[in-house]
């Protein structure tokens, strides 16, 4: 027997909770989404969306609650049965296949084929591109995804769920990586979309985004939906305030910061043909910005004066001596710190605890010799916990288990457990809340005032704008301008990043 | 503990409780099938025989946490095993050969470390290449043949017991003392932890991850060095085959304590308990009288058992 609902509504999950061992993830979440309908799902991270959309999706098991498409009642034991049922989830890391052409990845899972098993190419590319020319996109069924840009490889992902019959798309933190350029396209796809009777959830840190697109908003904080309103019927304070609990000051406001001698120097830098003559200086307590869209080589900079990648040639000054930075070691070894732009993956060790990332830096220091002293590593864990505000059952919590803002608050942690001076942060809000943002700020300008730098890479421009002392625009692997910030303009940086 | 403690802690202490629960219930039927199984001079044949396994288990233990992997090491017994009974045979004193054979075997270690780090090779297949150098140059040496090698030192290491233990026993012992206390306590050991839980984190945290590495893999030689004199010692010959057979026990002994071959997760009481596990199912399977050809047949099964069992254990715990 089928059970009915509601089916004016596409979607409608009612009385979701999720309970992981020791904490409430989800309490009773009710919210339903029409056809055609763009729906911004709003919340600080650790507020419960992704618990609800990876229910949505069929990746978690639903426990309590119910879930109803056009009416009928679902239950979802695996992803693919949600996918089955129209729902569609595109995820800020995209999973498409790099080294395959864009047909092959729209039709992955059914690859068209004759009788005798035999890919029939014409007839896959024909098909895929009709689905590309109808979102709108130029991109050529023919071309491999590895040369597509990020705003290219979400047109194929799109591409790829509306020829499943999607009918409801999660888009999470679409615009995280995109330039302005590829951000127009898609939203201008989504309004196509929409048109066409598509629904779909947004989930975005960027306020200004949701009342660019979305119709209807739902806000989580704390597992629970604290707000749902028609986008058109709410402002930007207000939102903010349902989001933090609080209210927050609009932007952040810089005290200003006395500033030293040149702490960092780079003279005529070269990386293969990705960097060119790089030459600037940093002064301490100064926070330089680094803007440039993707692949001006802001971030490949940066793994180079960290050592990650060897540079080609060129030289470095830490406190006026020339050093030779060939490994993270010995950026360590000079007092840099690096938070860098791939959390997960290059920034904090899901697999350990929020103790054993923070000290993983200065090991040298926990215990006399070759002993580990877990009693000095408590007292230091402790201190940056505490001192940093990280929101945690305790020091022995799986850092898998954080919110990505206490996350990344673990990241900076480790560098300010080793002492650092000269702080690299490639990124340091992507994907994090505004409180959290607000608060990773705030640990910058602190370590401006004891006599630290900071160099910062940012795709955000109001960002930059508000922490930055200096900005520097890079474009294809060059600087082209730098500028002091309150003497430029969002529309100054961007006429220079992509002049 | 502290091995435990780095991943899934409230898993961990349960998975090493089933599989000691596992290892008495094995030890129950056995001796129920045949009461010698249980008598003091199998326990202490198994025992012996467990010796070699268990070192290299354990050399693997760190190893594996870390994101390598070295499955030459049988290979590596063979032909250390014969060129120090070859140096032997020449005339050379036996601790002379001792040390030379030992050398060998952490010069081998070394390469594969060197190899793989430095070309970012995959482990599998450079300890492939390594196995199959090893075995037919201990072939080569010794012409295909077993050479003798009995030595009264030797003998009395192989033969006498201390307290009804056998002496080649305490060497088990101090091995895993050793490892458990460097996993454990040492920032050494939380070092290959954080390696293991991801390199690439590791190495932006300026950890040396190659460094720590080749160390791990030279060590890896060193520890097959010493099971190779094991070797000599309880067989009386260097026999270029010895060690071939080696692999599979191993490795189904690591695998089941828990170590994963995604790295980051294991310890040495849960390598230990492998190594039980397999010797139980080994000897048993001998003592009840299963022709050997099927035990090899029975340990196949058992290390692909295992690895469903923890891949189905580890999606589950993903999807909760």
């Amino acid at each position: 027997m089928i059970e009915q609902n509601n089916s004016n509504y596409l979607l409608e999950m009612k009385n979701i909770t999720k309970n992981f061992p020791g904490v409430k993830a989800l309490a009773d979440i009710s919210f339903y989404l029409k056809r055609g309908e763009i729906l911004g799902l709003l919340g600080e991270n650790g507020a419960g969306k992704s618990t609800l959309i990876k229910i949505l999706s069929g990746d978690y098991s639903l426990e309590e609650g119910e879930i109803f498409i056009e009416g009928e009642k679902k239950v979802f034991s695996s992803p693919h049965e949600s996918i089955a049922s129209g729902v569609r989830v595109i995820y800020q890391e995209l999973n498409s296949f790099d080294s395959l052409t864009v047909a092959e990845n729209i039709f992955a899972d059914n690859i068209i084929q004759n009788r005798l098993g035999i890919v029939n190419w014409k007839k896959m590319n024909q098909k895929a591109k009709e689905i590309l020319r109808n979102l709108g996109s130029q991109i050529s069924p023919e071309e491999y995804v590895e040369n597509l840009s990020v705003g290219g490889k979400q047109i194929v992902e799109i591409a790829k769920a509306i020829r499943r019959k999607a009918k409801i798309l999660v888009m999470d933190e679409p615009t995280s990586a995109l330039t302005e350029k590829d951000v127009e396209n898609l939203y201008a796809i989504i309004r196509k979309l929409k048109s066409d009777g598509v629904s779909i959830i947004y989930i975005s840190h960027r306020i200004e985004e949701i009342f660019e697109i979305t119709d209807r908003v739902v806000v989580l904080r704390d597992s629970k939906k604290v707000g749902e309103k028609a986008t058109s019927d709410t402002n930007r304070a207000e939102l903010v305030h349902m989001i933090v609990g609080r209210d927050l000051s609009e932007q952040y406001k810089r005290k200003e910061i006395k500033k030293g001698g040149v702490i960092f120097e780079v003279k005529d830098l070269n990386y293969l043909d990705r960097l060119k003559e790089i030459s600037f200086s940093v002064r301490e307590g100064e926070i330089v910005a680094f803007f440039g869209l993707l692949g001006s080589g802001t971030h490949t900079l940066f793994s180079v004066l960290f050592g990650d990648k060897k540079k080609t040639s060129g030289a470095v000054f830490v406190e006026g001596k020339k050093v030779d930075i060939n490994h993270p070691a010995t950026a360590k070894l000079n007092r840099m710190g690096y938070i860098p732009y791939d959390r997960k993956e290059e920034g904090i060790a899901l697999g350990l605890n929020v103790k054993q990332n923070i000290t993983s830096t200065n090991l040298g220091k926990i215990g006399r010799g070759f002993m580990l002293d877990k009693k000095i590593e408590n007292s230091h864990a402790k201190n940056w916990f505490g001192k940093l505000n990280i929101k945690a059952p305790s020091i022995d919590t799986p850092a898998k288990s954080l919110s990505g803002g206490n996350q990344q608050k673990v990241v900076v942690a480790k560098w300010l457990e080793k002492n650092s001076k000269i702080f690299l942060m490639s990124e340091p809000t992507r994907g994090i809340d505004i409180g959290s943002k607000a608060e990773i700020y705030e640990i910058a300008e602190n370590l401006c005032t004891q006599g630290a730098s900071v160099l910062i890479v940012s795709g955000e421009l109001p960002e930059i704008l508000s922490v930055s002392d200096r900005v520097i625009v890079m474009k294809d692997g060059r600087i082209v301008k730098e500028f002091i910030t309150k003497n430029t303009s969002q529309e100054e940086l961007m006429h220079f990043a992509t002049a | 503990m502290d091995g435990k403690s780095l991943r899934k802690s409230s898993f961990k202490l349960t998975d090493t409780l089933i599989l000691f629960i596992a290892l008495i219930v094995l030890v129950v039927i056995f001796s129920a099938i045949r009461v010698e199984f249980f008598s003091y001079d199998n326990i202490s044949t198994m025992l012996k025989n467990m010796v070699i396994t268990g070192i290299l288990a354990l050399g693997l233990t760190p190893l594996m946490i870390a994101r390598g992997l070295d499955i030459s090491f049988g290979a590596s017994i063979s032909f250390t095993g014969v060129l120090m009974a070859y140096l032997y045979n020449l005339g050379f004193g036996l601790p002379y050969c001792l040390i030379l054979g030992v050398v060998a075997a952490v010069l081998v270690g070394f390469i594969n470390g060197l190899l793989i780090e430095k070309f970012d090779l995959i482990p599998i297949i450079l300890t492939l290449g390594m196995m199959s150098i090893l075995s037919a140059l201990g072939l080569v040496i010794s012409e295909g043949h077993s050479l003798s090698m009995l030595t009264d030192q030797l003998y009395y290491f192989a033969t006498k017991t201390f307290l009804k233990i056998p002496i080649a026993l305490f060497i088990l012992i101090v091995f895993i003392i050793i490892f458990w206390f460097i996993l454990t306590f040492t920032k050494v050991g939380r070092t290959i932890y954080i390696i293991g839980a991801n390199p690439k984190v590791a190495t932006l945290s300026g950890i040396k991850v190659q460094k720590v590495r080749i160390l791990l893999y030279t060590f890896m030689g060193l520890v097959a060095g010493v099971a190779s004199i094991v070797m000599v010692a309880m067989t009386g010959v260097g026999n270029p085959l010895a060690g071939a057979k080696m692999s599979l026990p191993v490795l189904s002994a690591v695998v089941l304590g828990g170590i994963s071959l995604a790295g980051g997760a294991g310890s040495v009481w849960g390598t230990i308990i492998g190594v039980l596990i397999v010797s139980v199912i080994f000897n048993g399977l001998s003592v009840i009288n299963v022709p050997s050809y099927f035990i090899q047949v029975f340990q196949g099964l058992a290390l692909i058992l295992i690895v469903s069992l923890y891949e189905v254990r580890n999606q589950r715990a993903a999807r909760r």
